[in-house]
């Protein structure tokens, strides 16, 4: 059988009633005192948490900018070649042990 | 989903205590709402789960409440904790398939060929309103999954715009377009499969 535009419409019109009907259905009031009941509970035992738990969590904040930082540090570093041991050997080389402060600098 | 500015601001305000350690400032919310939220769930899960699921959706406000920006509008905010809450709620269904899926008989059958040749002399409306029609869609609906079943009641059922389902599933605009379109094709197939089986097997 052929899915013709019309039943297509008239279908569609007919469900749309029938999914609206469904609000109509009667609901208990009791699951609201069962809600803020939970929701004590909840309140609860985020406040009994540990001060090393609370803690933690406020550390946790500051995660994305610490790991923000380790990324502009080290592309700094790399950018500026600056390796410590390399710039260290560097000023060794350039200051032999004979020379004095003043030939030093004056280099 | 209008709300007036004092609404808002009011909602704000009980939002700050409660975030100030006010518990008992959350039930002035959910009683506010609680009529709002049954009228969503009920759309969209059974009536056994209804209360159950009402109760996961503000139990889910109260957690995400430090979420809420003072700024937007709260009815709107809860309108969305409310959807995806039903959504999880069918996700979980469709996953462990605790439900038994419901049977058609010839009865509702019947009931869709009336609607083919609209023979019966009722209006649409009185169509709508019988048990049958409830009882298809209800079976058609359980059939599909849970994200399409979600969009087809929000666009082709509920009427809401693309624009709208998306902000309430949190999904994309475009991803709610090719979801519907799938999903109403998958719904036609299982209704016309419906009608061309006489068997009553799809």
């Amino acid at each position: 059988m052929k899915f013709t535009k019309n039943w297509q419409k008239n279908l569609n019109r007919t469900l749309r009633v029938a999914y609206h009907e469904k609000e109509k259905v009667e609901v208990g009031g009791q699951w609201q005192a069962k809600v803020m009941h939970s929701v004590r509970d909840i309140h609860r035992l985020l406040a009994k948490k540990s001060f090393f738990e609370q803690i933690g969590d406020a550390l946790w904040r500051f995660a994305p900018v610490a790991c923000a930082l380790i990324l502009i540090l080290g592309i700094c570093i790399l950018k500026f070649h600056m390796i410590p041991d390399y710039e260290m050997a560097k000023i060794m080389a350039n200051d032999p042990v004979e020379y004095g402060l003043l030939q030093s600098l004056l280099m | 989903m209008m709300h007036n500015d004092s609404g808002n601001s009011g909602d704000a305000q009980i939002v700050g205590l409660v975030l100030g350690g006010n518990v008992n400032a959350f039930e002035t919310l959910m009683l506010r709402y609680t009529d709002h939220v049954l009228r969503i769930v009920k759309r969209h899960v059974n009536y056994e789960v209804v209360e159950e699921t009402a109760h996961e959706v503000f139990v889910r406000a109260f957690q995400s409440l430090s979420n809420f920006k003072n700024s937007g509008n709260f009815r709107q905010w809860l309108s969305s904790i409310a959807v995806r809450t039903c959504y999880d709620y069918w996700r979980k269904v469709y996953r462990s398939r605790e439900i038994p899926m419901s049977q058609i008989s010839d009865t509702h059958r019947e009931w869709l060929e009336e609607i083919l040749s609209d023979r019966s002399g009722q209006s649409f409306d009185e169509k709508g309103a019988q048990e049958e029609a409830r009882e298809v869609l209800d079976w058609a609906l359980e059939r599909l999954p849970a994200g399409d079943r979600m969009v087809l009641e929000l666009v082709h059922l509920e009427g809401l715009s693309s624009k709208e389902a998306a902000d309430l599933l949190g999904w994309s605009v475009a991803n709610v377009k090719v979801r519907s379109f799938r999903a109403r094709k998958k719904l036609q197939k299982l209704l016309c499969g419906l009608i061309n089986d006489r068997g009553g097997r799809l």
